[in-house]
């Protein structure tokens, strides 16, 4: 395998930290402002639809409620014009991801074949798209998944796919994108600590987390590895184990509340004046699930997703429209799950139209299906393109690093070091052979080349970079 | 979905394999806080801690009432305790009911409404279930012609402020006494707070309440010389009755009748306001409240939710005793009695049923009611609840209640069988009944188990089925026991599953100890009885030498009791006496219970409950979200048509942010079929003759065209006025009431 040097790696990959995203012509993009065609045809006025299911009840609420209400938010405002091709308003059915697995699929049934649902949305759990994917491709049901992130779906469940979508990116770019932005920010660490859930996603962050790693910073060892059980709430014995390796660097897939009380025990051992730490997912539920006493400067994953405050400003107006027009409504945040909700319904939405546009009046799913296969518009959180093969939603990755600042009450992202890396990059292209654990990171194992041991040697050929294939368009 | 290998199905278990699962793991046993510390400290320590943010909530009453509360306070309300004026017989100038009952008129006037007092003079508050239904009288006693003010004696509070304001404040000449009798000291002698039962079923009813008041009897609240209409309580509380209306009617006449004499007058009552920290980063949410018990509630414990947090954090708590030994001792069948023993108990012990916050009746808990069906006979096999062996022959019956019962490990790590949910009917025969064998005996325990032994028949086992929850590449399997329960025929359909359901939070082994040692005569379950036998008041942390070296000679014996032989094995019953034993040496006591909180560490100062996140325990974080925001519902207008009336009625939403929430009042629209809400709206009706008598009375979910409808059956021909009042979700605390003519 060749050897390159770190900085053309990272160039390679097309990693940009602090950067803004610059908008393409002529693609589409959330929002209604601009104005929209008379469609093609009749157009019938009955309600469109959606079937909407997400966690309304348990810890899991965090994320499926903002999931609703970014749908929500788009729904009210595209009945606000009228409807789907200015006829036809949404009606959004709820239904509480929560019921567990065998309910949630017999609820799906139910929405298709005694509501007469006409799309299926929502999902938060990697334990429920699996299941419902192949029943949706059963019932034939127009669907996107917002999250359900497994790579398991596409890779195993459903791997050819035809009514079956998901738009929030796959669950093996959270170990890679924090390994990337690690690697990248504390180039020389040479002693890794491990501190993981003990069940999948710990496992699968850990994977990626360490292939990674082992290409970008190939003189690092691990030298503790930490698997709290699923329940834990006594990190003490983890963080003593841990600190006691004496890392420089900790990687951390922990989340949601065992992530909170995770780094307040850890402030009382001084964990993170003693290491690096970079996690996949500390800021991965809700903006305002984190308190103002988390450590600054940590590598703060989002689920490579999203965070409200990138693009910032007004770089790019997708997202401060969204933010503001999703503040105004539910008077918080969005979230991952929020900006995915919402983008999908405007994926539909643009799907239709376009598929209006090619033969006139209420377009059969499949027009839609073939319209939304290698889609890409512009949504709040940058580019997405849905990849046609696969069915799956990609976008840029990014991370960064926490920061309080005194505009909200939570700490968020420094805006000036946002990290951002094209998932084109870091995911297996389409054609790339199914692989265990997943076929990213044999993909990775395989193909990316790796940095050269000494620091920072000249500027590698162009032929060592990353294999980096470029979005397929469809078009 | 993936294959269970068969032997896994016959143990609770937990798979977790690689492959397919987010990281959002959606279910996570037990409930929020991952640690509760319950401190004991004074209110004016409580009031200074609260203002630094260094405790969540105090649950003793107002610490701001005498002072400005910080902004980042909020208070939790609930029914402190009823206000009542009891003559004393000796006060010549009311003698009679009539000067009585214009006295008390008059004192009310005098009083006014004094925060936190509220006038109300009537027992039957908003804060009763039942309130709609006494509306009218409510409005009769406020309408009350005014006598003589009566001078009357108060402890020291507002209620004296206000007296001696209107110049009525008196010493020991005074002609009355005026108290607050908190539920709690109502119920202190006629509920059943015994290892996971609650009861009586009407514990929260304000006609059972407006029963106590004249019934109870103590040295500072001597009992009335009225003669009480023992006979109307009798056939209420039996179910001597066959129509909604009769109940409800007997029920007027009840609290009517007792309270004739005008010796005990309800003026009003009391609001308890528990003070919380709502800080948006320190605070807490989620807090469900219950309408009688305050934060001290199993609900409470279930639901609060630290805003820093998603799911976790360390929840701190705080009552005013100082020293549990000083406010009752701690044992699971008559222990835990006090502010302290209350609130921990809530959270390590598991109820069958939890009653429901913002009504009279219960949630199911760990003992889920499937059924209530009628029944001639329990069957042979059926086993008899004082032995637990078959019946051998058939036994009459009224009614069976079909429980599903959810299993869980205990905190010492064992799986709970069918025979810990059974014992609790063995142990209540043995130790409730009096007999010869007096150190089998405990008087309390007698009266907390008299309804449940004079109503079940028998118990019988239908099986142990096999559910599964399955989370992505977890597979969560659960023991679930399905029992029915026979009843003898007169129990009430509305009260029978709260009888005597199969549940106890104490594994039989456990329960064994305290049996063993009480029996021995090392202590006694209740203060009562401690006293009369002249042993200690047994209690599992001060009394855990005691304890440890019972436990060792039980262990050594393999013990198993009376009632289970032939229920458990020798290997299952040497293997939970080990585990007892390692359990006592890390916890420093003997109290394992199933519950979603373990006791742990016990100073003078203050215990620490952490969390049982063990994946075994059935019920997960979220699983009574629905409880802490009560939503109203409103009358907006009525019309009849022909037989029936029909109500158009404004509902309560919850539009939930960040870490706060905001309610919104919006027409009411029918839910779509597949939301499931905890009840849907519901408006409870009586319908009154002209001369006060109960014609028809109901609740109603009919909903038509978005408007609700009330159909009370075809009346004869009169003039009729219906008391209505709309619950939604099934909150019916302070309900609007609106009365039309018919």
């Amino acid at each position: 395998m060749a050897e390159v040097n770190r900085r053309d790696f990272l160039s390679g990959l097309g990693v940009t930290v602090g950067t803004a995203l610059t908008a393409l012509p002529g693609l589409p993009s959330v929002g209604v402002a601009h104005a929209q065609d008379k469609p093609k045809g009749n157009i019938p006025d009955t309600p469109f639809k959606i079937g909407h299911m997400t966690f309304f009840t348990g810890a899991a609420a965090v994320l499926g409620e903002p999931m609703y209400k970014g749908q929500l938010l788009a729904s009210e405002e595209i009945n606000a014009t009228g409807g789907l091709l200015g006829k036809r308003k949404i009606e959004i059915l709820k239904a509480d991801e929560n019921a567990g697995t065998d309910a949630n699929v017999k609820e799906l049934r139910r929405l298709k074949l005694s509501e007469k649902i006409d799309f299926f949305c929502g999902i938060t759990s990697s334990g429920n798209t699996p299941a419902l994917g192949p029943v949706a491709e059963e019932l034939k049901v127009l669907t996107i998944f917002v999250d359900g992130c497994t790579d398991f779906l596409f890779d195993k469940a459903v791997p050819n796919p035809h009514y079956i979508f998901r738009i929030t990116n796959m669950q093996s770019a959270d170990g890679v994108t924090g390994a990337v932005a690690a690697a990248m920010t504390w180039p020389k660490t040479k002693r890794i600590a491990h501190i993981h859930p003990d069940y999948s996603y710990g496992r699968n962050a850990f994977d990626h987390f360490r292939i990674v790693m082992k290409k970008m910073v190939p003189g690092a060892e691990t030298v503790s590895e930490a698997w709290p059980k699923l329940g834990t709430t006594d990190f003490s014995s983890h963080i003593t184990k841990t600190i006691a390796a004496k890392p420089d660097l900790l990687a951390i897939s922990v989340w949601g509340g065992d992530y909170v009380a995770f780094y307040k025990q850890a402030l009382r051992y001084g964990m993170f004046d003693k290491m690096k730490v970079a996690s996949m997912i500390a800021f991965g539920v809700a903006p305002h699930a984190i308190g103002k006493d988390h450590p600054e400067g940590i590598i703060a994953g989002v689920h490579s997703n999203y965070h409200f405050t990138y693009p910032g400003g007004d770089k790019w107006p997708y997202n401060k429209t969204f933010v503001e027009k999703y503040h105004k409504r539910f008077n918080e945040y969005p979230n991952f799950q929020a900006e995915g909700g919402y983008t999908a319904t405007y994926m539909l939405k643009t799907a239709i139209e376009k598929a209006n546009k090619l033969a006139g009046g209420w377009p059969e799913d499949d027009a839609i299906i073939s319209i939304l296969e290698g889609l890409m518009m512009a949504g709040p959180a940058g580019y997405v393109y849905i990849r046609p093969d696969n069915h799956q939603g990609y976008k840029d990755a990014i991370t960064g690093f926490s920061k309080n600042v005194p505009e909200y009450p939570f700490p968020i992202l420094d805006p000036n070091r946002i990290i951002t890396i094209p998932i084109r990059n870091i995911t297996a292209p389409p054609g790339w052979p199914k692989g265990e654990p997943t076929s990213t990171y044999t993909w990775i194992d395989k193909t990316w080349p790796q940095v050269a041991m000494a620091a920072e040697a000249p500027k590698a050929p162009a032929a060592a970079k990353p294999a980096a294939p470029a979005p397929a368009k469809k078009q | 979905m993936r294959l269970i290998p068969a032997l896994l199905l016959l143990v609770l278990a937990l798979c977790v394999a690689a492959a397919d699962a987010g990281h959002e793991i959606t279910f996570y046993p037990s409930f929020y806080p991952q640690e509760i510390t319950v401190r004991f400290i004074d209110p004016a320590r409580g009031a200074a801690l609260l203002r630094q943010k260094k405790i969540h909530a105090y649950s003793g009453g107002d610490v701001f009432a005498d002072a400005a509360a910080p902004e980042h306070v909020s208070w939790a309300e609930s029914l402190g305790g009823l206000v009542v004026l009891a003559f004393k017989p000796t006060s010549a100038g009311f003698a009679d009911a009539e000067a009585r009952c214009a006295g008390a008129a008059a004192l009310i006037r005098g009083l006014g409404a004094s925060p936190p007092f509220v006038v109300h003079p009537y027992p039957v508050t908003p804060y009763h279930e039942d309130y709609v239904l006494h509306y009218d009288r409510v409005q009769r006693a406020r309408d009350r012609a005014p006598g003589r003010a009566p001078r009357v004696r108060a402890l020291a509070g507002p209620l004296r402020t206000a007296l001696a304001a209107a110049g009525l404040a008196a010493g020991d000449d005074a002609d009355a006494v005026l108290h607050v009798v908190s539920p709690a000291f109502l119920l202190a002698d006629a509920e059943t707070r015994m290892l996971g039962w609650t009861g009586p079923p009407w514990r929260k009813e304000g006609w059972y309440h407006a029963w106590l008041v004249q019934a109870s009897s103590s040295p500072v609240f001597p009992r009335a010389a009225h003669p009480l209409p023992e006979e109307l309580f009798r056939r209420r509380t039996e179910g001597a009755f066959k129509t909604v209306a009769e109940r409800v009617d007997l029920e007027r006449r009840l609290v009517a009748e007792a309270g004739a004499g005008c010796e005990r007058i309800v003026l009003g009552y009391m609001l308890r306001r528990n003070p919380f920290n709502d800080d948006y980063a320190e605070g807490i949410q989620n807090v469900a409240v219950d309408s009688h018990a305050g934060l001290a509630s199993e609900i409470f414990v279930r639901t609060a939710k630290l805003k820093d947090f998603p799911w976790n954090g360390w929840l701190s708590l705080a009552v005013p005793d100082r020293l549990h030994a000083l406010e009752g001792a701690w044992n699971p069948v008559a222990g835990f009695t006090g502010a302290a023993g209350r609130l921990i108990w809530a959270a390590v012990g598991d109820p069958a049923l939890i009653e429901d916050p913002d009504s009279a009746r219960f949630i199911a808990n760990r003992a889920r009611p499937a059924s209530v069906t009628p029944a001639t006979e329990a069957p042979a096999d059926a086993l008899a609840p004082g032995t637990l062996r078959p019946l051998g022959a058939p036994a009459p019956a009224g009614s069976k209640v079909v429980y599903r019962v959810l299993l869980s490990k205990t905190h010492d790590g064992q799986r709970m069988t069918v025979a810990d949910i059974l014992y609790p009917y063995a142990f209540a025969a043995r130790w409730g009944t009096p007999g010869s064998a007096r150190r089998t005996y405990d008087p309390v325990v007698e009266r907390a188990t008299t309804l449940a032994r004079r109503s079940i028949v028998a118990v019988r086992v239908l099986g142990v089925k096999k559910e599964v929850k399955e989370l992505g590449d977890m597979t969560l399997m659960y023991d679930v026991p399905e029992i029915e329960v026979y009843l003898k025929p007169g129990v009430d359909a509305r009260d029978a599953a709260a009888l005597a359901p199969p549940w106890s939070p104490v594994p039989w082994h456990a329960l064994a100890l305290q049996e063993e040692a009480v029996g021995r005569g090392l202590g006694a379950f209740s203060k009562a009885e401690a006293a009369r036998r002249g042993v200690p008041w047994l209690d599992v942390v001060s009394g855990r030498a005691v304890l440890a070296k019972l436990a060792g000679d039980l262990e050594s014996r393999t013990f198993v009791p009376e009632a289970l032989r032939g229920h458990v094995g020798a290997d299952e019953a040497r293997q939970r006496w080990v585990a007892l034993r390692e359990f006592a040496r890390t916890h420093r006591h003997h109290l394992p219970t199933a519950g979603p909180y373990i006791l742990g560490k016990v100073t003078a100062e203050q215990v620490t409950l952490p969390v049982f996140r063990d994946f075994t325990y059935p019920l997960g974080i979220g699983s009574f979200d629905q409880y802490p925001i009560p939503l109203r519902a409103f009358i907006v207008k009525t019309e009849r048509r022909g037989d029936r009336l029909e109500i158009q009625a404004d509902v309560e939403s919850i539009e939930k942010f960040a870490r706060s929430y905001k309610i919104v009042r919006e027409p009411f629209r029918p839910q779509p079929a597949n939301e499931k809400f905890r009840e849907p709206l519901t408006v409870h009706w009586v319908v009154l003759g002209g001369h006060d008598e109960v014609v028809a009375a109901g609740a109603s979910r009919d909903v038509q065209n978005g408007r609700l409808v009330v159909d009370p059956g075809r009346l004869k021909p009169g003039a009729y006025r219906v008391q209505l009042a709309l619950s939604l979700n099934g909150n019916l605390v302070a309900p609007e009431v609106k009365v039309v003519p018919y």
